[in-house]
């Protein structure tokens, strides 16, 4: 479950406090496939950001419990500095699980080669990716945390990685952040629509694109 | 053309007579003779291929009866291809057999390759809202139709039926797609204003109906709807001068002349609501309105008028512009409902066992000792990663300082004045003052540079703080060690004092650094040009924390204002053990330490205080 218990967010910016979320009461299974609706801007990543731990809600707390994956496929979590192996080790060691076990699942997944001993700075966008998408799909997780767009890279890899993250995620929940109805129809149960800073909760994924298409459209 | 023959070994007259009577165009003929080979199951039989091109050539010369018959016969002969069933219902469709054509379309629909698929799907689409089939139509363009030019006959089919089962979204979302693909056409423009208008989005129904006034100017129908959102859009100025343009033109509208007067009566107009009101004639279904207004005209009161226009009309001259109030979204009635009622899914249900969970000390120290532990394995082989040099950089930058300052101090300094080795003496203020300097380096951008880590649901970004000050002591004290010890070894030795005072007054080092850093981190936030000053403050710190010269070098003049400096006891408090003869009794670690104390809790304050502006950011 995640718990927003009270949660509020706002930015202070230099032209004004711009609200982005208003205060919110809900618990987010994390059994279930979750989809966030939401307009481009409508604070969809924050709210990703802020169920992962990188943005802090204004007031209020969040509380997870059981094992939230981090934004899958997120890059930004690598050490330039540090080689695939290293940078894998130090996941698999955080997150307690066997690093050689691991460091193989990500391997064949990424198909770096001979790159893994190479500084992660030295790579291209699309090893980098496909690097952290492997990462991600090696280690198994209660709740995937999804931003937008399942996959990097071309679509051969794309295929690829959704065939695998289907295979994976079986019996898993995720939460899925899209701006897209189709993606969220295609991938999820339940859903949450993000309206002018209130997350409305639907049981029912037609209901909640029918809602999106209704009272978000500009 | 090439004509194969199925059977290559029998070469029949008829084949030629086919492809003479194809290649001359004479239709007909070809037409006769494939019919009567298809019919005589004889061995010839016109290559498909062939047969297709030919439909081709009929449909383009508007022979659909022969067409017809064409693909009748191959349909009796029991061959289903896609193609066979296609042309079939196409031809049934232009001969007014719309409902067979329409059957015949959806069997071939599902056969076809993807590519046709769209096309056979829309066709059909068409029939079928012929037929009056309407969901069926709608469903299939639904799932086909594309908003490009060759696709035009279709979609203004698709909005027809639409239309006429009233799906609203669907043909707002299908309108502002055509229009943005095809160019906007006076029709799909008064469509678009009167659905808009109909679900009252006044904002959007005024755009469109702008829009088709550019397109027609005299079309009454769009300046009316125009006047109209503008005013129930509560934009005063522009509907009053919009609702005058279009009264002017178009005289018979009497419901516009009464937006014009309540609109006029709003702005505090009163003589010119008086004329509009007379110029309507009595009678009309709007008279209750007409007279109410007339009397309230001539008691000049206020109180019916909406209450929007009411509150923007009285602000304003007429040149301000009105905005419309932006409304909460909570008091939307259909976002209430369903929050009054959220669904058993994301119902709250934390109670304060969870909570209590989270508060667990054994639990919270358990998980910051590994991820401390693991973010200091991760930090140390980023250090060795990250140059050739790797982490003998931590050594060899302090001993860069040493040398140039030894040197200095040999050839320009009195040697002896020292009290103490030179190398040593510089050792012991360079190697300390590391303590401060690079642990506050460290600190300073920490949080920012290590945000993504956050992503990790194990990581909090105290930890980060941590597992950087953590190693930045063992590293510096790794450093201390390897250097004294080398220069006992191998230049001189010294009598060494007590080792527990040499740790007391690295941490407190320590302890201003990890303060200092943890408060410039956040303060940096408030004003970047913090940076900047802090910057230029270390330098005069390294000039006047002991390094080169020691609170009983000083004179005393200097000395009393030197002696405010903490880091400046720390440091001769260190290098007190290290000879007899520094560290005098002015030296005082317990004034140093209410400073390191200090600054670290105003550090944690604030981190505390600003570091979600940080992670803003």
């Amino acid at each position: 479950m995640i718990h927003l218990i009270g949660i509020e967010k706002h930015f202070d910016t230099d032209v004004g406090v711009r609200q982005v979320l208003n205060e919110t009461n809900l618990s987010i299974p994390t059994d279930k496939r979750v989809g966030v609706l939401g307009r481009n801007g409508a604070g969809k990543s924050t709210l990703l950001n802020m169920i992962a731990g990188v943005d802090q809600p204004s007031k209020g707390m969040i509380v997870r419990s059981g094992r939230l994956s981090w934004p899958l496929g997120y890059a930004g979590g690598f050490h330039g500095d540090l080689t695939a192996r290293e940078n894998i080790s130090f996941v698999a060691r955080l997150y307690g699980v066997d690093y050689k076990k691991t460091f193989e699942l990500t391997e064949e997944f990424a198909e770096i080669g001979s790159y893994v001993d190479m500084p992660v700075r030295t790579y291209s966008a699309g090893m980098r990716s496909r690097l952290a998408f492997g990462l991600s799909l090696a280690i198994k997780f209660d709740c995937y945390l999804i931003d937008e767009s399942i996959g990097a890279g071309d679509r051969f890899f794309r295929a690829k990685s959704r065939k695998v993250f289907l295979e994976q995620s079986k019996g898993a929940g995720m939460l899925l952040v899209s701006h897209s109805d189709n993606t969220i129809r295609e991938y999820c149960e339940i859903a949450l629509v993000l309206f002018e800073g209130i997350l409305v909760p639907f049981a029912d994924i037609e209901d909640a694109i029918d809602f999106y298409m209704r009272r978000c459209a500009p | 053309m090439s004509l194969s023959v199925v059977e290559p070994e029998q070469p029949s007259g008829r084949t030629e007579e086919f492809s003479r009577a194809y290649g001359a165009g004479d239709e007909v003929a070809a037409v006769k003779i494939a019919i009567e080979a298809l019919e005589s199951r004889s061995s010839f039989v016109p290559p498909f291929e062939s047969l297709w091109w030919l439909c081709g050539e009929l449909l383009a010369r508007r022979r659909y009866g022969l067409g017809l018959d064409l693909t009748e016969r191959v349909w009796k002969r029991g061959y289903r291809g896609w193609r066979a069933m296609y042309l079939r219902g196409v031809f049934l469709a232009l001969n007014r057999d719309i409902e067979a054509a329409a059957e015949t379309l959806a069997s071939a629909r599902e056969l076809a390759p993807a590519d046709k698929k769209r096309e056979i799907s829309l066709l059909e689409a068409r029939l079928r809202a012929l037929l009056g089939q309407d969901n069926a139509a709608l469903k299939l363009f639904t799932e086909n139709l594309k908003f490009d030019r060759e696709s035009a006959r279709y979609i203004d089919a698709a909005l027809r039926v639409a239309q006429r089962s009233e799906k609203k979204a669907l043909i707002a979302r299908w309108l502002t797609k055509a229009n943005s693909a095809l160019g906007p056409s006076i029709a799909r423009m008064a469509l678009l204003a009167k659905l808009h208008y109909e679900r009252g989005e006044w904002t959007e129904a005024h755009k469109a109906a702008t829009a088709g006034i550019r397109l027609a100017p005299e079309d009454k129908r769009f300046g009316r709807i125009a006047a109209r959102s503008a005013y129930r859009g509560a934009r005063l100025v522009q509907a009053i001068s919009q609702l005058e343009q279009q009264v002017a033109r178009d005289a018979e509208w009497t419901e516009g002349k009464i937006l014009l007067s309540r609109g006029l009566l709003a702005g505090g107009r009163e003589s010119e609501a008086r004329r509009v009101l007379r110029s309507i004639e009595p009678g009309t279904k709007y008279e209750e309105e007409r007279r109410e207004m007339l009397t309230r005209l001539g008691e000049r009161t206020e109180d019916d008028v909406p209450v929007d226009a009411q509150a923007t009309g009285k602000a304003t001259g007429a040149e301000t512009k009105h905005r419309r109030k932006k409304t909460n979204p909570l008091d939307d009635p259909e976002v209430k409902k369903i929050m009054s009622d959220i669904p058993a899914d994301f119902a709250p249900c934390w109670t304060p066992a969870t909570l209590a969970e989270r508060g667990n000390l054994f639990v919270a120290i358990g998980r910051l000792f590994h991820s401390v532990r693991t973010l200091m394995l991760r930090e140390t082989m980023a250090r060795f990663g990250r140059h050739e040099l790797g982490y003998l950089w931590a050594v060899i930058e302090p001993m860069i300082h040493v040398m140039v300052f030894s040197f200095v101090f040999s050839y320009i300094r009195m040697r002896d004045s020292l009290g103490m080795n030179v190398i040593l003496f510089v050792t012991t203020g360079v190697v300390p003052l590391f303590f401060y300097l690079k642990t506050y380096n460290h600190l300073t951008n920490a949080l920012k540079q290590n945000r993504p880590l956050l992503n990790h649901s194990s990581v909090q970004p105290m930890d980060i703080f941590f597992a950087r000050s953590i190693l930045e002591f063992f590293t510096q004290m790794f450093v201390l060690i390897l250097f004294v010890s080398f220069i006992y070894v191998f230049v001189e030795k010294y009598a060494f004092g007590d080792a527990l005072s040499v740790l007391a007054n690295v941490f407190g080092l320590w302890m201003v650094g990890v303060g200092m850093g943890l408060a410039m981190g956040s303060l940096t936030t408030l004003a970047e040009s913090l940076k900047n000053v802090m910057d230029g403050f270390n330098r005069i710190i390294y000039l006047t924390s002991g390094v080169f010269f020691t609170l009983d070098m000083m004179p005393a003049s200097v000395a009393k204002y030197a002696s405010y400096n903490p880091l400046l006891h720390f440091v001769d408090g260190v290098r007190g053990n290290f000879s007899p003869l520094m560290g005098g009794s002015r030296v005082d670690i317990t004034y140093g330490y209410s400073w390191a104390v200090g600054i670290f809790v105003f550090g944690l304050v604030a981190d505390r205080a600003l570091r979600r502006r940080v992670l803003d950011r």
